[in-house]
């Protein structure tokens, strides 16, 4: 992950600006979505994170710097319905169409052979349902939908804003395993959402927005070794000097130690300096969203709310 | 959707190729006829022009007038110019109204591509329904004149004006629609300016009346002493098409889908 440059092959941003009465809700934004990779596009709701999605995607104008698919803006790609797959409102569709019809006109624009929207049905799983109106359908319904239409043209590069909202358990599953299996094949797949679990299952590289701002990026692996393992003991002072003679990072929480080190490792130190753990446990997942909290205020945050002002 | 089922879309060539105008046109044809919606509407149109022909015929064979083609197919420009238009509206505000911008404009390279067929898409869906109805017209004058002389009198004329007149109509709707960008508002705007506007130019500027109305350029069609200048030709068309379809296709460049 660096800077964005021409050159890059996959997804670029390079400084890329938009305001709105004259205040930056995207601003700066540049980074890389390498390809045969999945860069999670992370940050809390009104962070600029649709706004950026919708410049790459052409429906709204940056008013400075640019968004490169393999080095070429979307503009200049042959046929960009062909090359990028935009996964962004399923509410955004014609409500009198049938599911069949709306595939067949994207088909249709695109000079797709007919085949393609029967598989694009398969693969959404909505082959019996093709025929329904869109207007009578959930909203997980319509997010398959627009999945599909994404993956009708056997696109190079995916973007999606928030493809899992509103799928069941099996769709969501879906999804991610599909991202990891598209992405594995080569392709480049940029993700935002504001579900750290979507992230934490799926991305090989994160990049935080706050506030329009990029505020953290980095590999996935980065955003959570910081502290990978709880630990508490009878002696917390005895653990946090096996800690130290054994040169693991740590902070004391409490009475528990967020420790540096694979819990493996950690056991069989205090095995050897006989301290008695009473808690054991591998917190990966929540550095994410430690790391996430730390870092993003979002400006419709209730974070700093009292209970009180809840109430 | 099962996990079952996990595989690649499948990578297909032609990443090279372009999407051409004319498929963009027939896209956006399809577009207009393919909803129950629009297809109810069209059904009605036909109904409504079936109705009138036939009605007409009666009506004139009652009153003992000799049914021509002409008669009938030039009797019902009322028809048209509320029809068209509406055809119009619909063509340029369909996406706008359901925000299915958002699907077909990431798919392209810019929108007036888009936008242009659209223009083209309604006068050709126009120009179809006006064909009907000179088909229609043309049966049933058959019907009932046989083969008498002056059946057919004056029918290049007339399907040369009825044409024009069609066109004219549609491009109206769909300059105001393009410009205004909402079905429901697009509409009244029509039918009032059409019904209303018109007769208050001609009631509070009786002189410039030719160069600000609506119908100058119908005028224009229909000749005859009363004959509008082509000064008041070109005025109408640039203040009623031309700048609100400049207008529409600047929204469309500049606005946020």
């Amino acid at each position: 992950m660096g800077l964005a440059s021409e050159a890059v092959a996959g997804i670029s941003f390079a400084g890329v600006t938009k305001a709105y009465a004259g205040r930056n809700v995207v601003d700066s934004v540049s980074f890389d979505c390498p390809p045969g990779s999945i860069t999670g596009f992370l940050g809390p709701n009104g962070a600029g994170k649709s706004t950026t999605l919708r410049i790459a995607a052409g429906l709204t104008r940056a008013d400075a710097g640019e968004v490169l698919f393999d080095g070429r803006r979307r503009e200049d790609l042959e046929s960009p319905g062909r090359t990028i797959g935009f996964v962004l409102d399923p509410t955004a569709l014609h409500p009198g169409r049938s599911l069949q019809e709306t595939l067949k006109l994207n088909a249709m624009l695109l000079d797709l052979p007919h085949s393609a929207v029967a598989e694009a049905l398969s693969l959404a799983g909505l082959e019996t349902v093709r025929k329904k109106r869109v207007g009578s359908l959930s909203l997980g319904m319509r997010q398959r939908l627009v999945l599909g239409m994404a993956l009708l043209a056997g696109p190079q590069f995916l973007v999606m804003d928030e493809p899992t909202n509103g799928l069941d358990a099996d769709g969501a599953l879906w999804v991610r395993n599909y991202l990891k299996h598209f992405s594995a094949q080569g392709g480049t797949v940029l993700l935002s959402s504001h579900l750290l679990r979507d992230m934490q299952a799926v991305a090989d590289n994160i990049v935080m927005i706050d506030r329009g701002r990029i505020v953290a990026a980095g590999t996935a692996r980065e955003f959570s070794v910081s502290t990978s393992t709880k630990a508490a003991a009878v002696e917390p002072d005895r653990l946090a000097d096996v800690c130290t003679r054994r040169g693991w990072t740590f902070h004391l929480s409490g009475r528990e130690l967020y420790i540096d080190a694979a819990p493996e490792d950690i056991s069989r130190a205090c095995l050897e300096h006989m301290v008695v753990l009473t808690h054991l446990s591998n917190v990966t997942e929540s550095a994410l969203e430690e790391k996430f909290l730390a870092l993003t205020s979002g400006e419709f945050s209730s974070r700093n709310n009292t209970l009180e002002q809840i109430r | 959707m099962s996990q079952s089922t996990l595989r690649s879309a499948p990578v297909r060539d032609g990443n090279s190729r372009q999407v051409g105008f004319m498929r963009l046109v027939a896209v956006e044809i399809r577009k207009l006829v393919d909803t129950r919606s629009s297809l109810a509407i069209f059904a009605v149109l036909a109904v409504i022009a079936v109705a009138l022909v036939v009605g007409l015929a009666v009506f004139s064979t009652g009153q003992g007038t000799p049914v021509t083609f002409t008669s009938l197919a030039g009797s019902i420009g009322l028809f048209t110019s509320l029809a068209m238009p509406l055809i119009g509206i619909l063509g340029m505000t369909s996406d706008m109204a359901h925000r299915t911008t958002l699907v077909y404009y990431p798919l392209l390279r810019g929108r007036a591509g888009q936008f242009w067929a659209k223009v083209l898409a309604a006068a050709l869906l126009a120009v179809a329904l006006q064909l009907f109805v000179f088909v229609l017209s043309a049966v049933v004058a058959a019907a009932l004149g046989g083969s008498a002389a002056g059946q057919f009198e004056g029918a290049g004329q007339e399907l040369w004006d009825g044409l024009a007149a069609c066109l004219l109509s549609t491009m109206f709707g769909v300059a105001l629609a393009a410009a205004i960008r909402r079905t429901a508002l697009a509409i009244i705007t029509v039918i009032l300016v059409s019904l209303v506007g018109n007769g208050l130019i001609l009631t509070l500027l009786p002189d410039a009346s030719g160069y600000l109305s609506t119908i100058t350029a119908l005028g224009a069609l229909m000749g005859g002493p009363g004959a509008p200048t082509a000064l008041e030709v070109v005025s109408s068309l640039t203040l009623w098409y031309l700048v609100p379809l400049g207008i529409g296709w600047w929204i469309t460049e500049k606005s946020e889908a």
